[in-house]
């Protein structure tokens, strides 16, 4: 499992993978008129379709991964609908991490498979089935582990390197409330959280005769650390630390400003 | 000190800003404020950069307020100098005022060993929660919380 992962994190197989998947949806939807959404503004990873076959007049075969939402691994197996009327939903649905989804051949009609709303859908296999308006919905409450939080976590952390920021908050707040306690989760939720803000009737000096001082004396400083008051070059070092340390020494009544000059 | 047209305060705190940074080898004007992240007990400059995804501070920075430690989980950002692996810290910046009130945001950041380049103050997890305003003519940063 964890191999797995690893292996659909890798940005590069993403960046490889997604303008080969959204040709083939394309291409299948040329083809077969089926529509196949393969969910816009998304990634979309190692989401498999295999060949399908149907006898029928009017065969809609909707995969949905919908707007919102990241989906790995999801493959739907070969699946052969011979009514007149075969409509297979597998929606992973809104608001949605859909990871490791695996629908097994089957055959019937009205065959709806929901992957539940407002929740991370993980390692869902759906066996064979048969049947008439047959709709089997996983509903993932409560079964996610340790192991399933982890993945959660992996994904969110997969958002937030794909700039995704909000995305991986919603991921996050789909988790069932009996998990916020998780200290993974929280540390997570933590780091993601928007900032909170408090004003401070602190004020600091005006430092526009020190920024003067940068603009006339940056280049005979390039690469160093200096320390400014009042228009004046306290102290200057090679490192921050060796700064605050000289700084600290001479006991200023006033706190300096300090600037690294670009080398 | 900035109120919206409706009469409602917009920012109350102001502060000078730093337009140029004349040894950077790309000379286009930036915008430094001055900021103290928490424990380093000096204010030093950020440039203000809508763009980046996350606030970034100095690696040196990040040293001196223990940061760089392998606490947390581990994230790879892709930055102006490439693929960089560092972390994510929750913490406290404050963006200083001259006049009016500062700011304490209490923010999240990216730091890293290998970052070689400045602090930053992006908008994830920072600028996304505070409003603010430039005036050009006067160099003048107007800042305060979002509501």
């Amino acid at each position: 499992m964890d191999l797995e992962l690893n292996n659909a994190f890798d940005q590069s197989k993403i960046d490889r993978e997604l303008p080969r998947r959204a040709a083939v949806l394309a291409r299948d939807r040329e083809k077969s008129g089926r529509f196949i959404s393969a969910v816009p503004h998304q990634p979309v990873m190692n989401w498999t379709m295999s060949g399908m076959s149907d006898t029928g007049i009017t065969t809609i075969v909707t995969a949905s991964a919908v707007s919102h939402q990241s989906v790995m691994d999801w493959t739907m197996q070969p699946m052969s609908g011979t009514a007149i009327t075969a409509s297979i939903t597998a929606s992973a649905i809104s608001h949605q991490s859909v990871m490791n989804w695996t629908m097994q051949p089957m055959s019937g009609t009205a065959i709806t498979a929901s992957a539940v709303s407002h929740q991370p859908v993980m390692n869902l296999k759906m066996p064979p089935m048969s049947g008439k308006s047959a709709t089997p919905i996983a509903i993932m409450r409560g079964v996610l582990d340790q192991t399933s939080l982890q993945i959660v976590s992996r994904v969110v952390f997969q958002l937030i390197q794909n700039d995704q920021i909000g995305l991986a908050r919603k991921v996050l707040n789909s988790l069932p409330v009996g998990y916020s306690n998780q200290a993974m989760i929280d540390k997570i939720r933590k780091i993601l959280a928007p900032p909170t803000t408090k004003a401070s009737s602190r004020r600091d000096a005006d430092r526009q005769r020190d920024y003067l001082w940068i603009k006339d004396h940056a280049e005979e400083y390039r690469g160093q650390w200096v320390a400014l008051d009042e228009g004046q070059l306290v102290a200057n070092a090679s490192s921050l630390q060796e700064l605050l340390n000289r700084v600290k020494q001479l006991g200023l009544g006033n706190r300096p400003l300090l600037h690294c000059i670009t080398s | 000190m900035l109120k919206t047209s409706g009469g409602a305060l917009f920012a109350n705190g102001r502060a000078r800003f730093l337009d140029e940074d004349s040894t950077a080898q790309e000379g286009t004007a930036k915008i430094f404020v001055k900021i103290e992240p928490a424990d380093l007990g000096f204010s030093i400059l950020a440039q203000l950069d809508t763009g980046s995804p996350w606030s970034i501070l100095r690696s040196d920075v990040a040293a001196e307020i223990d940061f760089l430690d392998d606490l947390d989980q581990p994230i790879t950002l892709h930055t102006r100098f490439g693929y960089i692996q560092g972390q994510l810290k929750r913490t406290t910046i404050t963006i200083l005022a001259d006049d009016g009130d500062s700011l304490n945001i209490e923010a999240t950041v990216f730091v890293s060993a290998q970052w070689q380049g400045g602090n930053f103050l992006g908008y994830s997890g920072l600028l996304e929660r505070i409003r603010f305003a430039v005036a050009p003519e006067e160099n003048t940063f107007y800042f305060g919380p979002c509501f």
